[in-house]
């Protein structure tokens, strides 16, 4: 198990590496860049311009430029002495160890050109709308694909499972922008059950995130806690509904093959009770797919559901990425692909050890 | 109610005993081919021929619409029709009109149902054209190239793809303009993983089957053995991701061309045509983003029917 753990973490290591190569070579194609920040300035001369491309590293190789932002070489240094750090261990390693802070293995993803702050800070205050967002959602969502699916695969081929079936095929089919869309019409805009976006009531409460807002939170909780509830219905529900849909077809799907497994057959010939072989025999065969499924949804915290979230101006790592593209705010958008691209390989790597310890017929 | 759910279960699951063989095929000695078969299971479910009727409708109503109905960016209003917030539907404009510049939505449903048809089939097309050839070349090839490829495959899936594809779509357009072409390249770029890594899968597999042996041995060459032998039984697969990937090239499209970062507003799509909806939505404007997402709703569902329906013509055993 040990030896499987940690071969599976080396794998997913050297794939994020070629994922940050990626990433950089992306935006490296890109129009713009740091050097330009001042093009449009007639006092802006060409010295002043090959200046600042020489302060910014811009002269050095691509190899290098790269290599200082993954912080695996030194920034103060050339040549192959700058891959170790002021401590003589290799510069990639932490902080601690190497005594090399730049570059994004040790969390420094450079400041943001639209608001100058260091970029790992805007991460930071986007993280949190996005993780409480995002697991409110995937609790709800998954414990009612478990519940409709089973539930469905059970009741196979009754009038429950039919209208369940045919609502989930529809909703399978929604693209989440015009269902969020059609729910801010109905809910929003015509009931007036909630609010069309954001997170928190701009006439109640300071904007969330900042000092202030926390300020208020502590001297009035509940007010706080109803707002941002209200908040969270409509994005909530797009969320789940279109997850759902989809997740408790595939526990359907996934519980009804069990059913037809020859131990299903052992168990009832040994004449079992219908509840036993239900919960014992199918339930747990059946549902070993959609648990390694959870891993999955770990990058769905930290990426978080970009789509809802642009919708309902909700103030998370995916609004944060959509602002980033339409200012072509690189250092902030090479962070959000970084994160999202470490996020995913975690969870394919939580998923791969949930089935290696809920699957027996996985033998490592 | 009960036989109206009756029949509608029905429509929606496919049929679990498929129509009996034609006579001609059991008793004139003739075998069915492999595509006949799934070609009469197709047509012998519901959903298939159902998906299939309602996607041929929005097509025909597209292209029709478009030559009686087509696009002027420049359609200013008279004086007695300005309205800032868009009329509602009413005879002679039944899906009413956009905010802001009072374009006819019917006008633009139909052009960029256009439009967005063509990038979906478009995409399709290259993504599975790549995505074969990558699987084909990796799995027939085997070794460094293989391990090569597929790790590759691993990289791309790496990156949460909706993030990926909204930023190169921005650069992009930024260096090249926002035209239908950029957006298929970004979608066909973003998209040949899965099938690679299928059509491989497949691939290794037939490899080893004993009429590939029986070619090897007879000492045909190993290109002709991968066009004429291994790809022919390799493509059930393909065929059945093929809607799937036409429908979520016309969503993703949406989504992307809505924010501003796929094709440009000269080029209506249904994603373009949004752009500026969601304001007025709460003015009260419900059919200018109503209109356009029923189509594409409509779409996508009987895409994901007909691609279902493939699923279990071609591999009768998933058929449940």
């Amino acid at each position: 198990m040990l030896k499987f753990i940690v071969r599976r973490v080396v794998v997913s290591l050297g794939i994020l590496l070629g994922a940050t190569v990626l990433i950089y070579a992306l935006l490296l194609a890109a129009p713009g860049g740091p050097a330009q920040k001042y093009a449009g300035n007639p006092k802006y001369t060409p010295e002043q311009a090959a200046a600042y491309v020489k302060a910014l590293g811009l002269d050095k190789p691509i190899p290098v430029q790269y290599c200082r932002w993954l912080g695996a070489c030194r920034r103060d240094r050339d040549g192959i002495d700058a891959l170790l750090g002021p401590t003589g261990l290799p510069a990639i390693l932490p902080t601690g160890l190497s005594g090399v802070d730049t570059g994004i293995a040790h969390g420094d993803f450079g400041y943001s050109y639209e608001s100058g702050s260091p970029v790992i800070e805007r991460l930071g205050h986007a993280l949190l709308p996005t993780f409480i967002l995002a697991l409110i959602a995937s609790v709800i969502w998954l414990s009612l694909a478990v519940l409709l699916g089973v539930a469905t695969a059970l009741r196979n081929g009754t009038k429950f499972d039919h209208i369940v079936s045919i609502v989930t095929y529809v909703m399978n089919s929604f693209p989440t922008f015009i269902l969020g869309f059609w729910l801010i019409w109905i809910f929003a805009v015509t009931l007036h059950l909630t609010p069309v976006s954001g997170m928190t009531d701009g006439r109640l409460s300071p904007a969330f995130g900042s000092d202030a807002y926390w300020a208020y939170v502590s001297v009035n909780p509940g007010t706080a806690l109803l707002d941002l509830g209200r908040h969270l219905i409509l994005p909530v529900v797009t969320l789940v509904t279109i997850s759902v849909a989809g997740d408790s077809r595939y526990v359907r799907q996934s519980v009804i093959e069990s059913m037809g497994m020859e131990h299903v057959r052992t168990a009832r010939s040994k004449g079992l009770s219908a509840r036993r072989i239900n919960i014992r025999h199918i339930l747990r065969t059946g549902l070993i797919p959609f648990a390694t499924n959870i891993g999955l949804a770990f990058p769905f915290l930290v990426s978080g559901a970009l789509v809802t979230e642009t919708i309902f101006s909700w103030p998370g790592i995916g609004r944060l990425t959509v602002t980033a593209i339409g200012t072509l705010d690189y250092p902030v958008l090479m962070a959000v692909l970084t994160v999202g691209a470490v996020a995913v390989s975690v969870g394919n790597l939580i998923s791969d050890l949930l089935y290696a310890i809920l699957d027996p017929r996985v033998r490592l | 109610m009960n036989s109206l759910l009756r029949s509608l279960r029905t429509i929606f699951a496919p049929k679990r005993t498929a129509r009996r063989a034609p006579q001609r095929a059991i008793d004139g000695g003739i075998s069915e081919s492999p595509w006949g078969q799934a070609r009469r299971r197709f047509f012998s479910g519901r959903m298939g021929p159902l998906g299939l009727i309602i996607l041929v409708a929005i097509f025909l109503f597209v292209i029709i619409g478009s030559i009686v109905l087509p696009f002027d960016f420049y359609h200013v209003p008279q004086p007695d029709e300005i309205n800032f917030v868009g009329r509602g539907p009413a005879w002679g404009r039944p899906f009413g009109e956009t905010g802001l510049l009072q374009l006819d939505v019917l006008t633009l449903v139909v052009n960029g149902g256009k439009t967005s048809l063509a990038i979906g089939f478009f995409t399709a097309i290259g993504s599975i054209t790549l995505g074969t050839l990558i699987g084909v070349v990796a799995g027939t090839l085997g070794g460094k190239v293989d391990s090569a490829l597929m790790r590759l495959a691993d990289i791309f899936l790496m990156i949460p793809t909706i993030f990926v594809i909204l930023v190169l779509a921005r650069i992009l357009q930024g260096a090249h303009g926002g035209g239908i072409w950029t957006l298929i390249f970004v979608f066909v770029v973003f998209g040949w993983m899965g099938l690679a890594r299928l059509v491989r899968g497949q691939v290794l597999a037939i490899r080893e089957m004993e009429f590939v042996e029986a070619a090897r041995a007879l000492g045909v060459r190993p290109l002709r053995i991968a066009v004429r032998h291994i790809l022919p039984n390799a493509i059930g697969p393909v065929v059945v991701s093929a809607p799937f990937i036409v429908g979520g090239a016309i969503i993703s499209e949406a989504f992307i061309s809505y924010l501003g970062f796929g094709v440009d507003g000269a080029t209506p799509t249904w994603g373009n045509v949004l752009s500026e909806s969601a304001k007025f939505l709460q003015q009260g404007n419900w059919w200018w983003i109503g209109f356009p997402g029923l189509f594409i709703v409509l779409t996508s569902l009987s895409i994901n029917m007909i691609g279902d329906a493939l699923r279990s013509a071609l591999d009768p055993r998933g058929a449940k």
